[in-house]
């Protein structure tokens, strides 16, 4: 079992890279409130993995966009690295931007239809840096490579990928800038399963290779078990249950814990091959 | 005894700008009546295709070029569209991954349930039951796809309901033919994993309640197995394996079922390290020669490139298209 | 983060073919599509016939003169014949140089005020669709304000202010044509600023300008493109009203509508002096209609990567 992440020993003295305390998020639609978010806090070391996972309407997607401020939390704080993200807007935030990246589940819509995948790669130096020409093309064959695609689809158009090229891509452009964060949101739920694994490999490869901090967020129990070490259960808004993955998923302490992965359909064991 | 529905090296075409696209090679299938089979495989394997065709709703540039389909003793291409109109809904019905785009937003559940009773009357050159009748229809139909509170259902607009709510509506509905053969198109795949256990537990309920055969369309593994006792596995429009569920789930043969199977993260046990078939899915234009899994294939030789694998039996109810097929 | 360094070798930059395939596979596609439509092509025919006349009509007129305000009493009213197809005016003036050469003014009438329309109310449309509160709210208001008044009768009354004449014209209609492309771009701006590719440059950071030139703009280029082609059609059949009731050319300048304006006090015996520019007029607008209908239909994203 691979060490629970909130209490690591040599971590112990470090500041969390990312902390979020009390994120609250509220809706007003026709006159209505509606509380996605509701009172969620999360801590995530230097090179750790945080899954949240929950069914559709949990808020899981909302804490990523919160955490990227993408969107405005009613309440809570978002330290990135002991900086206040919740305090900053305008130009400042635009540059601490650089430093988290995410990656969203529909590789498909993700992508302008428009641009090319060069210009796809090539837009986040484009926003944040002064790199332009040789040394950009430069920088997008190695993204390529990174990501493990051809040289020859910087001249496609999206619709001519398949959705696991262009969640490559989506990842090749989230990791250009070097982020120290990347969060993931159900990045390959719309993917087919063999295509699944071999996302959920990279990522796994990639971490290790730039040093990346992970938060997962998923419907999929099982791929947050292989993912991450760390583990949040959120229903309605709400933190349900949260802990080391292997202990939660081995004996979860509450009952619509237990219902989510009691609902997931089992196969019968394979022989060894 | 016969097969209740049979495929027979069907193969078609869809003519596209490009060239034609190969969607389905050659496939053929069998169903005994009060079966459930399983038809599983990736996105762009055809297995939509497939199920649509057999409702003669394929798709609309789509060319037959050879084999049959044959359901209940009806020649199912030799049919002309007034006669589809009393095989669709009435001996076999559909089911779809999206409920919500099935349902008209402006009228209640029970406005649209009545329709659909009212048409399958009149096909049946009833006259119009009368609205206690229409309604008395309704109630039984709803309370067999285990709507407790139907009075409530009956008068709500679709986005007043939930999603699993609104598939076993538009359940509900494919029943009001009473069909003999259900087509399930990717049923529980927009819905949450509670959800999902709730509307397979359903389906495993009418199929030994009602004697329905069920032919269940998905990618996820896990939906077809638990409800399918027979499973077929497509890759690129061409069924690579078939068999009992447990067989193939268990001793897979083919090495894209293999693949596929190891590719899947488990929920419990042991973490096996993911295994990813290497590659992407052909372009179907100029499908791989030989077999169509060769490029991607870790046993392929030369013949894989050549030859296309005839399917051959390899035990009881266990058939494999692969020139390599281990034991 | 050794790993993100750069890599050795030369960037990898392949030939002109190569690196515009998807670019000319595309193309190909439209060009099978639009080829396949009747009236599309009947559209793009009349279209590129109107535009041979306007760029090469006063070498293509069999009477150049007759186009400055030639008089040749000795030919008035002539009917259709083999020297003069369509007939002759009121001055003896060759009817069918006149239509020729009257092609350029509605040329120029077309893509001024199509030209202006979408500068003005294209950016204006992103803005609107793009940016929320007051300043959406002034836009969209002001464009109202000049939606509820006809734009004809608008234009009418701008042109009576100037004074008649065709640079009049073309201004009261340039003011008058602008609106339609904000109310089309706010419409699809905000259908298309909800896109996730949009939210995703958002999270690189970009600024609102980058996001609107590289994101929006490209996105909404072809209902633009569709309602130009249109406007073009209805741009011309605007000015010629115009001209019709004497706010527009002055003659002798060939253009369609003040030709039919004089042309009417002759009708119905002299029908071929109104008749040859009406048709002319019929002809144009219906090219330019067919033609945007058929870029419409190709431009359909669900013709996309067929």
């Amino acid at each position: 079992m691979s060490s629970p992440v909130t209490m690591p020993s040599p971590d112990a003295g470090r500041p969390p890279l990312l902390e979020a305390t009390g994120l609250t998020k509220v809706f007003l639609s026709g006159g209505k409130s509606f509380k996605a978010v509701d009172d969620v806090s999360l801590r995530i070391p230097q090179g750790g993995v945080l899954g949240i996972v929950g069914e559709s309407g949990s808020g899981k997607s909302t804490v990523a966009r919160l955490v990227m401020r993408l969107i405005e939390p009613t309440a809570g704080r978002i330290l990135l690295d002991g900086e206040d993200l919740s305090a900053m807007s305008g130009e400042p935030l635009r540059l601490v931007r650089r430093h988290m990246q995410i990656v969203f589940q529909n590789p498909h819509s993700a992508l302008n239809p428009r641009h090319t995948i060069r210009d796809a790669i090539a837009e986040p130096f484009l926003v944040q840096t002064q790199l332009r020409g040789i040394e950009l093309e430069r920088r997008v064959d190695g993204l390529l490579d990174i990501v493990s695609l051809p040289k020859a689809f910087k001249y496609r158009y999206p619709h001519e990928l398949s959705g696991g090229q262009k969640q490559r891509i989506c990842i090749a452009r989230a990791v250009a800038l070097e982020p120290r964060l990347l969060v993931l949101d159900e990045p390959t739920s719309a993917l087919d399963v063999s295509v699944q694994a071999q996302i959920i490999t990279f990522l796994q490869e990639l971490r290790e290779r730039l040093n990346l901090t992970y938060l997962f967020i998923s419907h999929n129990l099982a791929v947050v078990r292989y993912l991450c070490d760390h583990v949040i259960v959120m229903n309605r808004g709400r933190m349900v249950e949260e802990g080391p993955t292997d202990a939660v998923f081995a004996n979860p302490s509450e009952d619509y814990t237990r219902k989510l992965i009691a609902s997931i359909p089992r196969l019968p064991q394979r022989a060894q091959t | 005894m016969t097969a209740f529905l049979t495929i027979e090296d069907y193969r078609l075409d869809i003519p596209t700008f490009d060239g034609d696209l190969k969607v389905l090679d050659g496939i053929t299938l069998s169903l005994e009546k009060g079966e459930t089979l399983g038809i599983v495989g990736e996105s762009g394997c055809g297995k939509t295709v497939l199920a649509r065709s057999i409702l003669g709703i394929g798709p609309a540039r789509g060319k037959r070029m050879s084999g049959r389909m044959v359901f209940d003793s009806i020649e199912l291409d030799e049919l002309d569209e007034s006669e589809w109109r009393r095989i669709r809904g009435v001996k076999i019905s559909m089911i779809f991954q999206d409920p919500m785009t099935y349902l008209n937003p402006l009228f209640t559940i029970g406005r649209q349930l009545a329709d659909v009773v009212v048409a399958h009357g009149r096909a049946k050159a009833e006259r119009t039951p009368s609205r206690d009748e229409q309604r008395r229809r309704c109630d039984a139909l709803l309370e067999q796809v285990q709507i407790r509170d139907s009075a409530r259902v009956f008068d709500s607009y679709p986005h007043q309901l939930s999603g699993g709510m609104r598939q076993r509506v538009l359940i509900a509905m494919a029943l009001a033919g009473e069909p003999q053969l259900l087509i399930a198109d990717e049923p529980t795949t927009a819905l949450d994993v509670t959800i999902q256990a709730q509307i397979l537990e359903l389906l495993r309920d009418l199929v030994s309640r009602l004697g329905l055969t069920v032919v269940m369309i998905s990618h996820d593994v896990g939906a077809i197995a638990a409800i399918a006792r027979r499973v077929a596995v497509m890759y690129a429009g061409v069924v690579v394996e078939q068999g009992r569920t447990e067989d193939i789930l268990t001793r897979p043969r083919h090495p894209y079922t293999q693949g596929l199977l190891a590719a899947l993260p488990e929920i419990e046990g042991e973490r096996h390290v993911l295994e990813a078939i290497p590659g992407t899915i052909p372009n179907l234009i100029h499908p791989p020669s030989g077999c169509r899994f060769h490029p991607r294939c870790p046993r392929a030789t030369d013949i894989c490139s050549v030859e296309k694998p005839v399917a051959r039996s390899i035990g009881a109810d266990h058939v494999v298209a692969c020139h390599h097929a281990l034991a | 983060m050794s790993s993100v360094d750069l890599p050795a070798i030369a960037p990898h930059i392949p030939g002109f073919r190569e690196r515009h395939a998807s670019t000319i596979r595309q193309w190909r596609l439209y060009a099978h599509l639009f080829s396949g439509s009747f009236s599309s092509m009947l559209g793009l025919g009349l279209v590129v016939l109107f535009l041979i006349l306007a760029i090469f009509g006063s070498s293509l007129a069999p009477y150049p003169e007759d186009t400055l305000g030639a008089v040749k009493l000795g030919q008035r009213l002539l009917p259709p014949s083999f020297a003069h197809p369509f007939g002759t005016d009121e001055m003896g003036a060759d009817i069918l140089s006149r239509v020729i050469v009257g092609a350029r003014t509605s040329l120029w009438i077309g893509l001024v005020i199509t030209g202006i329309g979408a500068l003005v109310g294209v950016p204006l449309g992103i803005i609107a669709g793009y940016k929320d509160g007051w300043v959406r709210s002034v836009i969209m208001r002001i464009t109202d304000l000049f939606l509820s008044v006809p734009g004809l009768a608008l234009a009418l009354s701008i042109v009576a202010a100037l004074g008649p004449g065709i640079m009049n014209c073309v201004i009261a209609l340039s003011i008058v044509w602008w609106p339609g492309y904000v109310r089309l771009v706010q419409a699809k701006t905000l259908s298309v600023k909800e896109e996730l590719y949009v939210e995703s440059a958002r999270a690189l950071g970009a600024r609102t300008p980058w996001i609107l030139w590289h994101h929006i703009l490209p996105n909404c280029m072809t209902p633009i493109v569709v309602k130009a082609s249109m406007d073009m059609g209805m741009a011309i059949l605007s000015a010629a009203s115009l001209g019709f009731i004497g706010l527009g050319a002055k003659p002798p300048q060939p253009e369609w509508g003040a030709m039919i304006s004089v042309a009417r006090t002759y009708m119905p015996d002299w029908w071929w002096y109104s008749a040859f520019p009406g048709l002319a007029i019929f002809l144009t607008v219906l090219g330019f209609n067919l033609l945007g209908d058929g870029l419409r239909d190709i431009l359909d994203p669900r013709s996309r990567g067929r």
